[in-house]
């Protein structure tokens, strides 16, 4: 459990990337702390994305250092950072367009047995599977996607991509999540769904969360703590109610000195 | 029906199974990982020279043009495992090569050219395989007894050949590891982004088709009674392209089908299309091709899931 160590759940430090020729990150450093839920938010162009690729290790082209969990993961490719139970989810969400909705939350979970060559071919593997197909039914039942089950990946409105995605990523039993703009495309019925899930999972499993988000509703409800981002640097730190008083931060949003 | 229709049936059922068996392999690199590998008929090639080294014995000390590696004079099936065996060898040096950073058609394009830089270097390189010749004289089992009964004989080892490579794919595909390749298809970053290792996972699809290749090649060169470089032009990759789109990509009972079109329909049916006197007969296997490419393009524009589509993966609905 994550209260054992003092280890912070994700520690950057001094990051900076450039891309473009643009340097989208600058000297960006700080810690999330296991089990809070962190908000990072800022207008648009501010790096928060390629701050969460550089975490994700999707983007390798930066400098400074990041540790997930205590482990140095500076130079991890994303499978690497995946396996370390650190996933993320995508602006756009990426369901496996041509598996089943099923299908999907089945690849979800890590070091499955079936999935080495020889367990594949001689069998042993079915009673894992079983067990996480009993997981899987339940996250469709969370999220009334159970009549979505056999329907393609690429068949689903983009409020069910979403919660199918970010059911595939809870699948992997994930110690942090990585997510960005998970309202984004989403019906309002289905982001107070969405809210309301986050909220709860959170609890319940002491997840770390690390959420880019442009709705500042949902920040304000689901987070303990904000980050803002504003050309690559992080320019306020705390609580919703203190960030919104900050000058800084008016000043990035709106323009106003 | 003459002993002459008899062994042609057999024939015919025999080049069924033996491309089935490419197919399958190729199916598992192609439609199932994703990995667009239209050099598979290399990996053919590889199989069939090394059964082939393995079977034969030893250029004949006399003869100066003949030059070739191996001539252990294995029996059957070590030639054919150790074929088997040098395949997949090759298949996982290749595959670290060029899996590691190359996708789709860039990765095509590699594998392409590595296959014609392949043929360069052993028709030239007459030491390796004997050039262009090749390799002949590769018995195959029960070939010392009357027609009928050694072409029996070894229908028999290709549909047990066949059958074995049935039950391997499809073990695959109905589990896990088949889901997780399916997945890396689809979006290779999202798998990456679970946990999933993508280069392992291409590698162990890339090494099966490979060995699988090795096992159809070795036939073939035992079947054909040796290998030269004519019998993996690029374009003997059309028939099994032709199998899987026919058939159906992803579904391996399809990719049986397919190749029972393209191989039993096209390119034994055309034998006997009856020609105006003014076309010569060679340009029968030119007719093939076009035909199979037609069917190909057919396929693709009105039904590009194939005969028999990929199916979607059926679990027990469990409730609370």
């Amino acid at each position: 459990m994550s209260s054992e160590t003092n280890q912070a759940a994700l520690e950057v430090r001094n990051l900076s990337c450039s891309f473009s020729g643009l340097q989208a990150v600058r000297n960006v450093s700080f810690n999330v702390e296991p089990g809070t839920f962190v908000g990072l938010i800022g207008p648009n162009g501010a790096g928060k994305t390629t701050l969460l690729e550089c975490v994700s290790g999707h983007n390798r082209n930066h400098g400074g250092r990041v540790f997930l969990g205590g482990n140095e993961t500076t130079k991890w490719p994303p499978h690497k950072i995946g396996s370390l139970g650190v996933i993320r989810t995508f602006q756009v969400a990426r369901p496996f367009a041509k598996l089943t909705i099923l299908s999907n939350l089945m690849t979800g979970p890590r070091n499955q047995k079936g999935e080495t060559l020889l367990p594949a071919i001689l069998g042993g593997w079915r009673q894992e599977q079983r067990e996480f197909l009993q997981g899987a039914w339940s996250w469709l039942r969370r999220f009334e996607l159970e009549d979505a089950a056999n329907s393609y990946g690429g068949e689903l409105s983009g409020g069910q991509e979403r919660l199918a995605e970010l059911s595939r990523a809870m699948m992997a039993e994930p110690t942090t999540l990585l997510l960005d703009e998970p309202f984004a495309g989403v019906s309002p019925v289905n982001r107070l769904r969405l809210a309301e899930y986050l909220q709860k999972i959170s609890h319940e499993r002491s997840l770390t969360v690390l959420m880019v988000e442009h709705r500042l509703e949902f920040i304000e409800k689901l987070c303990s703590r904000v980050l803002v981002m504003a050309e690559g640097e992080i320019i306020a730190d705390g609580g919703m109610t203190e960030i919104r008083r900050d000058k800084r931060v008016l000043e990035a949003y709106l323009g106003v000195a | 029906m003459t002993l002459f229709m008899w062994v042609y049936l057999i024939t015919i059922l025999i080049l069924i199974c033996l491309n089935g068996i490419a197919a399958l392999g190729f199916n598992l690199q192609f439609a199932e990982a994703g990995i667009v590998n239209l050099a598979y008929i290399m990996l053919v090639a590889v199989g069939a020279y090394t059964t082939g080294i393995a079977a034969v014995g030893p250029p004949p000390s006399g003869d100066l043009v003949t030059h070739y590696i191996g001539g252990f004079q294995w029996a059957f099936p070590w030639d054919l495992l150790f074929g088997i065996a040098c395949t997949v060898a090759f298949a996982l040096v290749l595959g670290l090569v060029a899996l590691r950073r190359l996708r789709h058609d860039y990765l095509a394009l590699a594998l392409i050219s590595i296959l014609q830089g392949m043929q360069i270097l052993i028709q030239t390189n007459t030491r390796i395989f004997n050039g262009i010749t090749g390799i002949t004289g590769v018995p195959a089992p029960g070939g010392d007894l009357p027609l009928l009964q050694s072409q029996l004989i070894f229908l028999g080892i290709a549909v047990v050949a066949l059958a074995l490579t049935y039950a391997l794919v499809s073990r695959i595909t109905h589990s896990p590891l088949g889901r997780a390749l399916k997945a890396i298809r689809e979006d290779e970053v999202a798998a990456a982004s679970l946990g999933k290792y993508t280069m392992l996972f291409k590698l162990t699809a890339f090494a099966v088709g490979g060995g699988i290749a090795g096992l159809a090649g070795g036939l073939f060169a035992m079947y054909a009674g040796g290998w030269s470089s004519t019998a993996w032009l690029p374009q003997e990759s059309l028939a099994l392209l032709a199998a899987i789109i026919i058939g159906g990509r992803g579904r391996n009972l399809g990719v049986v089908v397919g190749t029972i079109v393209a191989v039993g329909v096209i390119q034994q049916a055309s034998v006997f299309l009856p020609l105006p006197q003014a076309i010569p007969v060679t340009v029968i296997p030119q007719l093939q091709v076009m035909l199979l490419g037609a069917l190909i393009i057919a396929f693709l524009w009105l039904r590009p899931e194939g005969i028999l589509p990929e199916q979607k993966e059926k679990f027990e609905k469990i409730s609370f």
